[in-house]
């Protein structure tokens, strides 16, 4: 009986993943019965054949990533080609192995988050050996020149907005001289570590000039109750800490839980602009911590990267190798409801 | 009688059965079969079952293989360790720091750096799990999460928290480079990794199948008190089959810093459980006494193709987590039903 | 007076063996009852009718005039009737109390929670009206071993047990324990409570019980009352059986010495153990069960540590440190318990059957012999006529005979010279137990040693050349065969009321 319920399992198993597979390829593409429509009357010639670009997103777990297939999804249908959208879950070593799917996969060109860049550089230079153009969106990778085109956030300028707007928030608030600032970091992603660095470039220049207290809070590690424990902790040591800047949403959703808390009056700027940012500073009670976000523009950057993919397999050139989508802040004034 | 003999051929091979229909059904669901209509072009449109693919599959499923074949040993004893994944970050560390202080050496000398880091990584985790468990009496199941989080925390520690990078090309012949160039496969048909995964996995097979050493394992595993009292030393025989199992991790851990030229503090994260997975797949009892390294290779492939074949076919990444899990639930039955019929 | 619980015509077979044969005793209350017998007389399958672990074959079981039909030993402890095991089932991480009532902890009026105040306050009041000194409060695990017999007792008062059924009660305890426990029995008494108690121990029987009932083979041989019997009269009616000649008795030749043991002690469980055993003989090692004779074997096979005294094999002083060493010097082990300690269940035939000599037969570079393997399986499965479908048959689907001949097979094949037997016919049938005799018979022609522990006084008697016994970790003494008798082993093996 055994037997039979443990073969019986693993045919159905086998059974739905084939099945459930067939309407995610038939969803993804609706073009393709016009395809092979065409593909059936005239010769299968190589120029008629829509353009097949493959993708790497860092994750779909961040709306972030969302916002960049959306970019490249509306790509699609403007520009007509088939777009495969993978994940590398943020790992390098995942990455290598997507990339090297979607070779087999004979995408025409790939582009890739590179998140980890040391991971996963051997494998898009082992995919442009085998002739497919490598692109890379959000993180590049500065080990290898085979990458054709890189658009992303300037991440550094981001940090830049954000110093600026924690200078003038600084300003607007008449706290000019003495005052204690803090930043919340995680320096593990190179993207964080741009903004970061984009920030101190800033307010750094500000340091003598307004008497300040530059306080680092810590790594939160992309976690939201991380940021919150760190944030605790710097609210005991200042309590009268004036405003901070994080590297990602995700620590001011802790920061703001741990500012309540402790009934301080700090204030705060993101980064990602995310949803929930929006609605925080929009919201009367929030929005007196959360004042401002720093906001990147995935849904651009995703759109750009495909355009660019797009232009250098019918022209063979692309616009620039580095095209840097500038960041800009997002407030009371601009910020949108759901 | 003739169903009752397919019926236990079904069973043995159960694991062989689902790996051929995961493929076919791979094959059919990646080819040009729906829009075209035309069957017979499925071998040739497939992009799962064609060479390149299956060259990358076995690439793919190098690390894991590595990770099982040891695997196997410590849960044919009745252990567990689920270290792994962790020791194997580490000698990828390791490995890759010792490789930045020598960036002058051959690919034989790479080779020779790289196998030695893991030796003595493996090593010593290795030991020291098997004497918590033997000398101290600690459960493997806790000795080997207590490494876990250790090999994980030096892993941090040695690299500061960033990737370890910028070693000489020699070091990643091992784990990233083919032979076989050809005009339409500049990068080579033969990885030199799957070649490397072969001779390990192929001696671990060899050392556990038709050693006095392995039978002293299955031994050891099927009743230790028996075994102790036939003389054999069962905790040096437990000692050994954790340093292996560390060892061979370890060996999988340089070859994912080779392959990818650089070693991750957080690479090989959750591998122990792929590898768990694969082991129970491949028809190593849990309970211990029963199992073979041979076998456990089934199970690797059968995980390394639901990946890739689910990728091929455009499977959203939240689904291949639901099918891993059915999967292990899958092998955790497959396990549990043969252990029924010894009652 | 009427009887408290009858057992009446009760049969009990298991698959071959009639295990009792027609067995009608009446229990009164406030009376002690003593049921005696060797081991395997059916004492144990009789009490285990009783309190519900078994349904009889036959017969059937009046509580107080009225036929029950347990299910399980639940329903005979709702019923009134409670068993003290040799092991006791005491919870070590709950407090006595706790202990006491667990399955009918007191509840508050809500009906939900225990009442806890109450819970420890009444068991607190049967302790005190126990006399003994322990706080209901404690923790089991805090307990001396006799203390936490008085728990179980409480347990009894508490529960208002019609029949208490003790299994060698006695077996862990000291003198002065031993006083306190009759204490609460004679207290038992007096609550008109029907005692069924088990003893190997003379003395105790003659002190506490009223009368005995002796069993043998299964069969009810007599019941009287203690007064009126001599200690002699109950030994002689507990073995009077007839000797069967399955034994196989060949005149052996005894060779040089080969084992020797001098002076050996090993904390509690042995002192002072000295004996020699030679080529050419089987060694008998008798008495009652605890008494450190396998604390003894494995000693002498590495698997234990003495404290002191020497082990010489072939006239050399030897430490083994493990069974390794002992394997070695070409002893071999046939443990007690088959199931746990003597076989890989779930492994082959030729897999179990190899083991211990892997280490010396390979090929080069430690690789498998596979063929010698083969040739040696098939070789001993037919040489000692194993009953098998193959040597590829897990050795689990064999019969236990079948299995204790694979045991010797694997020693066999080691070439040991010096073989210990440890209880080596228990739970085997009587023809399996005679072909077992035919090849230890052989192996000692050959001029090998055998060391048997048995606590069968027909087969150490009907087997051994030489016997000696022991007693409560100690050597009592030492008989030919020919000079052996039940009667004068049981006086050496058993505490005597003259000791």
């Amino acid at each position: 009986m055994k037997k039979l319920i443990s073969l019986m399992l693993v045919l159905v198993m086998a059974f739905a993943m084939v099945a459930c597979a067939q309407p995610a390829a038939t969803t993804e593409e609706p073009a393709t019965e016009e395809g092979a429509a065409t593909e059936e009357t005239a010769a299968p010639a190589e120029e008629g054949k829509k353009l097949k670009l493959g993708f790497i997103l860092g994750s779909r777990e961040h709306a972030f990533y969302c916002s960049i297939e959306d970019g490249i999804k509306a790509a699609a249908d403007e520009l007509g080609f088939e777009a495969v959208v993978l994940e590398s879950d943020l790992k390098g070593d995942i990455a290598s192995q997507r990339i090297e799917d979607l070779v087999v996969d004979k995408c025409d060109a790939i582009s890739l988050a590179c998140n980890e860049p040391a991971g996963c550089t051997n494998a898009i230079v082992a995919a442009d050996k085998e002739g497919v153009p490598m692109f890379t969106f959000d993180c590049t990778t500065e080990l290898t020149d085979v990458v054709k085109c890189f658009v992303g956030t300037d991440n550094f300028e981001g940090g830049v907005v954000g110093g600026k707007a924690t200078i003038k928030a600084l300003e607007d608030m008449g706290k000019t001289d003495g005052a204690v600032i803090g930043i919340i970091g995680y320096p593990e992603p190179q993207s964080c570590i741009d903004r970061e660095n984009g920030w101190f470039s800033v307010v750094n220049e500000y340091k003598d000039k307004y008497n300040l207290t530059i306080v680092n809070i810590g790594n939160y590690k992309g976690d939201a109750d991380t940021a919150q424990q760190l944030m605790d902790g710097a609210l005991v040591e200042y309590p009268d800490m004036a405003v901070i800047f994080t590297v990602g949403d995700p620590a001011c959703i802790g920061a703001l839980a741990a500012i309540k808390n402790a009934g301080a009056t700090t204030k705060m700027i993101g980064f990602d602009a995310n949803p929930e940012a929006h609605e925080a500073i929009l919201d009367p009670e929030n929005g007196k911590i959360w004042f401002a976000d720093v906001a990147q523009d995935p849904y651009t950057i995703g759109h750009k990267i495909a355009e660019e993919m797009v232009k250098y397999l019918t022209d063979g050139t692309v616009d620039d190798s580095k095209i840097l989508i500038a960041p800009y802040l997002v407030d009371a004034s601009n910020a949108k409801a759901n | 009688m003739k169903s009752n003999s397919f019926k236990s051929f079904a069973r043995k091979n159960i694991v062989v059965i689902f790996l051929v229909i995961l493929c076919l059904g791979f094959g059919i669901g990646t080819s040009d079969v729906f829009s075209t209509g035309n069957i017979g072009g499925i071998v040739k449109t497939s992009s799962f079952l064609s060479a390149s693919n299956i060259v990358n599959l076995t690439t793919q499923m190098a690390i894991n293989a590595m990770l099982s074949a040891g695997l196997t040993y410590v849960i044919i004893l009745g252990g567990i360790d689920i270290s792994v994944g962790s020791v194997a970050a580490l000698a990828g560390i390791v490995s890759m720091l010792v490789a930045q202080k020598l960036p002058n050496v051959s690919v034989f000398g790479a080779i020779l750096v790289l196998v030695l880091s893991a030796v003595v990584v493996g090593g010593i985790c290795g030991t020291f799990n098997g004497i918590m468990i033997t000398k101290f009496k600690v459960v493997p199941m806790i000795t080997t999460l207590a490494m876990l989080n250790m090999a994980r925390g030096l892993c941090f520690v040695l690299s500061g928290g960033t990737a370890v990078f910028g070693v000489a090309n020699n070091y990643s012949w091992l784990g990233g480079s083919r032979f076989l160039q050809t005009p339409d496969k500049p990068t080579g048909w033969i990885p030199v990794i799957t070649l490397f995964v072969i001779l390990c996995v192929f001696i671990m097979h060899t050392l556990l199948s038709k050693t006095v050493f392995g039978r002293h394992v299955y031994a050891t595993g099927s009743n230790i008190k028996v075994a102790h009292l036939s003389g054999i030393n069962t905790d040096k025989v437990t000692l050994i089959c954790h340093i292996l199992c560390a060892v061979m991790a370890a060996l999988g851990g340089v070859l994912n810093a080779s392959k990818l030229q650089n070693g991750q503090p957080a690479a090989c994260d959750g591998y122990e459980m792929y590898a768990i997975a694969a082991t129970v797949l491949g028809g190593t009892s849990l309970s211990g006494g029963r199992g073979s390294v041979g076998r456990a290779m089934f199970g690797v492939a059968i995980i390394a193709v639901i990946n890739n074949g689910m990728n091929l076919m455009h499977i959203n990444s939240y689904w291949q987590k639901v099918v891993i899990g059915l999967i292990i639930l899958l092998a955790v039955i497959l396990d549990m039903a043969q252990f029924k019929k010894e009652e | 007076m009427e009887p408290c619980i009858q057992a009446v015509h009760i049969t009990k077979k298991f698959p071959g063996v009639l295990a009792l044969n027609d067995i009608s005793i009446d229990f009164y209350p406030g009376e002690v009852h003593a049921l005696l017998g060797e081991n395997g007389a059916g004492k144990s399958t009789l009490i285990k009718i009783l309190s519900g672990v078994y349904t009889a074959t036959e017969g059937k079981v009046i509580l107080n005039g009225r036929e029950m039909h347990f299910q399980n030993p639940r329903q005979a402890l709702d019923a009134g009737i409670s068993v003290i095991h040799q092991e006791l089932s005491i919870a070590n991480d709950l407090t006595v109390a706790e202990n006491i009532y667990l399955g009918a902890e007191p509840k508050q009026k809500n009906g939900l929670f225990v009442d806890k105040k109450k819970m420890i306050a009444d068991a607190q009041a049967v302790l005190d009206f126990m006399k003994v000194n322990i706080k209901a409060t404690d923790l089991a695990r805090d307990l001396t071993a006799a203390q936490q017999q008085m728990a179980e007792i409480a347990k009894i008062i508490v529960k208002n047990s019609k029949v208490v059924i003790m299994d060698e009660p006695t077996s862990s305890l000291s003198e002065h324990e031993i006083a306190a426990l009759f204490e609460q029995i004679r207290m038992l008494k007096e609550k008109n409570v029907a005692v069924i108690y088990i003893s190997h121990r003379m003395k105790e029987i003659f002190e506490m019980c009223d009368r005995a009932t002796v069993l043998r083979d299964g069969c009810f041989v007599s019941t009287c009352m203690i007064k009126d019997v001599t200690e002699n009269q109950i030994v002689a009616s507990m073995v009077g059986r007839e000797m069967k000649d399955y034994y196989n008795r060949k005149p052996h030749t005894r060779g040089k010495e080969t084992l020797r043991v001098e002076n050996l002690s090993c904390g509690r469980h042995y002192q002072d153990i000295s004996f020699s055993a030679y080529q050419g003989e089987i060694l008998g090692i008798s008495g009652l069960i605890g008494a450190g004779r396998t604390e003894v074997m494995e000693t002498i096979f590495g698997e234990r540590r003495a404290d002191s005294g020497k082990i010489f094999v072939n006239g050399r002083e030897v430490k083994f440190k493990s069974p390794k060493d002992a394997i070695a010097a070409r002893i071999g082990m046939v443990t007690e318990d088959r199931r746990r300690t003597g076989l890989m269940l779930s492994a082959m035939v030729r897999h179990n059957v190899v083991l211990p000599s892997l280490t010396e037969h390979h090929k080069p570079m430690n690789f498998l012999d596979f063929q010698w393997e083969e040739n040696v399986s098939r070789e001993y499965v037919k040489k000692l006529e194993v009953k098998t479908p193959g040597i590829e048959t897990e050795i689990s689907h064999l019969s236990g005979g079948n299995q204790q001949k694979i045991i010797l097979a694997k020693w066999l094949i080691a070439n040991s010279d010096i073989l210990i037997l440890d209880e080596p016919t228990r739970g085997i049938d009587v023809n399996a137990k005679s072909e077992f005799y035919k090849l230890m018979n052989e192996f000692v022609a050959r001029g090998g040693t055998i060391i048997m522990v048995s606590s069968e006084l027909p087969e150490i008697i009907g087997i051994s050349d030489r016997i000696i016994v022991m007693r409560e970790g100690k050597l009592m003494g030492e008989l030919d065969y020919r000079d052996a008798t039940e009667e004068n082993i049981i006086s050496l093996a058993s505490v005597r009321s003259d000791s």
